[in-house]
């Protein structure tokens, strides 16, 4: 079977078209994929000597930087991160107090003063958690007796789920 | 689905006379595989909405690293061999660590660690080449195994 | 003229040398004896490709799966290839973050092509380079029942391949690379020699790969696991589909 090992002229579709053009390859000969490049072509064509475009790249940077600058220039030790879980991490919950504490003040404040403020928030936060927690501990008996009453009122039973 | 429901319960009083065990099973196991298919989407996320790129990347943990030099992740041995420890912790690369001298046996497939990042990859430019020459791994400080919290 | 023979003497004659491994076929006797095998009939083959999306590629994954299987995390802005600039977001402190909107429309595009091919009875080869995931390519390439090759690339395969294997070959249709570049940091051989060979290729390209001799490219990270088993998992759907469609297909 003829073939065309021309990689760097045209891509693998025109070559193809033009052997079948020049007879060299028949009708029911075509490759197996000639119909599907025809019927979805890729966006840009494979052509060997495809120019690079002539584009910068563009660098990343957020409004919410700024924020996380401030806050890990004056905290060295923030804690580990966990870059696998999606529980909100310490950087990201200072920059939404950072953000509601700003716009309390409606920008008339000075960066130092809101960020003292958000500093004073996010440790408020963490020792009303501390405290639930330590109650939460302390009352697990009697959550469980709750539970329990709790079940008896609602009168569900799994027969009636499976009656259907 | 009513119809089949229908047929299940006819069935049971004619299998009980058969006394055809399996028969009976798959007409107790009908009824709860229909009872499950109710509930089993009650909990499932519509997840036809995807939250967009942009977004995100905007709120991933990546970004949120800030400049990652110097900063503590936890991580995951994949794979030991030997005194080298291979860590995953989220990123691209895995890194590779000595194991430390204290407490030397914990550290096993699955142990979760604590790293400080130094480089996020290790690549740098050599002589005569245009693009740089990657290693495909990072560089991390081994800081010692994470404390689980006892809830 | 080359209509398949064997792929079982294939296998065993470079299994020492090169480990290309074979789909799980049952009865190879049988399929291979026939040199016509059954055919669509050429209208229904047409309405399949007219639609644009036969096989619901489109539902195989969300950007979301693409972001937590790792796949917008790119190389370093200093080995950065310039021809991949147009699917790249942004560098975020010199490393490089594909833009997976891009990436998914490219991704399914692909998933697309890999399911029509696989519905015309093609021969799909998997290619990888790189010791850490060459089992889990191999593994979902026999599950699909589709080849794998990820192992050292001897020079003549395709371009010589009658003589490497000395016997009549037919060469793969489709050949999905699931990275581009071998252990030296250098383009795969095959990549140009499926070129040559007029073979339709997909690859994934990272952000230091050159992505010109690629019929149907794919932006995206091939370093981590993670990311190498989304792509598996994913062409193994299409593929699965595609050949059920076929069966489907053929027994109307």
């Amino acid at each position: 079977m003829a073939g065309s090992r021309l990689e760097k002229v045209g891509t693998i579709f025109t070559r193809a078209t033009g052997l079948m053009q020049a007879k060299a390859v028949t009708w029911e000969d075509r490759p197996v994929w000639y119909d599907v490049y025809a019927a979805f072509p890729p966006k840009e064509e494979p052509r060997f000597d495809r120019p690079a475009p002539d584009m910068k790249i563009k660098q990343i940077f957020y409004e919410d930087d700024k924020i996380r600058a401030i806050f890990h220039r004056n905290n060295k030790q923030i804690g580990t991160g966990n870059l696998l879980s999606s529980h909100p991490s310490l950087t990201q919950r200072f920059i939404e107090t950072y953000k509601k504490v700003s716009q309390q003040y409606k920008g008339e404040a000075d960066e130092k003063q809101i960020y003292v403020e958000a500093i004073d928030v996010l440790n408020r936060e963490r020792s009303n958690r501390e405290e639930a927690v330590a109650t939460e501990e302390v009352s697990l008996s009697l959550a469980f007796k709750k539970a329990q009453s709790k079940q008896e009122k609602t009168g569900l039973s799994i027969k009636d789920i499976f009656k259907d | 689905m009513f119809l089949r429901h229908l047929s299940i319960k006819f069935l049971s009083p004619i299998s009980r006379r058969l006394s055809d065990s399996a028969v009976v099973l798959e007409a107790k196991t009908g009824t709860y595989a229909n009872a499950f298919k109710k509930f089993e989407d009650l909990n499932k996320p519509t997840s036809e909405e995807s939250e967009p790129f942009v977004s995100l990347l905007k709120n991933s943990k990546f970004i949120d690293l800030g400049d990652p030099e110097g900063k503590v992740v936890t991580g995951k041995i994949f794979h030991t061999v030997d005194d080298d420890l291979y860590i995953d912790f989220g990123w691209k690369f895995h890194c590779v660590c000595p194991r430390p001298i204290k407490n030397a046996s914990n550290y096993v497939r699955g142990t979760k660690v604590r790293l400080r990042i130094k480089e996020l990859e290790l690549s740098t430019k050599f002589l005569g080449f245009e693009k740089d020459l990657t290693l495909l791994e990072a560089d991390c400080q081994l800081l010692g195994l994470v404390q689980e919290r006892s809830k | 003229m080359l209509k398949i023979k064997n792929i079982l003497t294939l296998t065993e004659k470079c299994a020492p040398t090169i480990r290309l491994l074979s789909s799980a076929v049952p009865q190879p006797s049988e399929s291979t004896t026939q040199i016509e095998t059954a055919q669509i009939p050429s209208d229904l083959q047409q309405e399949v490709l007219k639609h644009p999306d036969y096989f619901q590629v489109h539902n195989l994954f969300t950007v979301k799966d693409l972001f937590d299987a790792r796949i917008h995390y790119g190389h370093k802005e200093g080995s950065l290839d310039p021809k991949m600039l147009p699917y790249i977001y942004g560098s975020r402190l010199g490393h490089t973050i594909f833009d997976l909107d891009k990436t998914a429309e490219y991704l399914r595009r692909a998933l697309n092509v890999a399911a029509h091919i696989a519905y015309r009875d093609g021969v799909i080869l998997f290619l990888l380079r790189g010791a850490q995931n060459s089992h889990l390519v191999e593994r979902y390439a026999k599950e699909c029942g589709e080849f794998a090759h990820t192992r050292f690339w001897r020079g003549g395969i395709f371009t010589n391949s009658e003589k490497q294997f000395g016997a009549v070959t037919r060469l793969p249709d489709l050949c999905i690379f699931v990275n581009t570049l071998n252990t030296v940091l250098t383009q795969h051989t095959a990549v140009r020699d499926a070129a040559k060979m007029g073979i339709a290729t997909i690859g994934i390209v990272d952000s230091n790969c050159n992505p010109n001799l690629l019929t149907y490219l794919v932006p995206g990270n091939d370093d981590s696991p993670v990311a190498v088993e989304m792509y598996c998992k994913l062409f193994k759907e299409a593929i699965l589909r595609g050949k059920a469609k076929r069966k489907e297909h053929l027994e109307i």
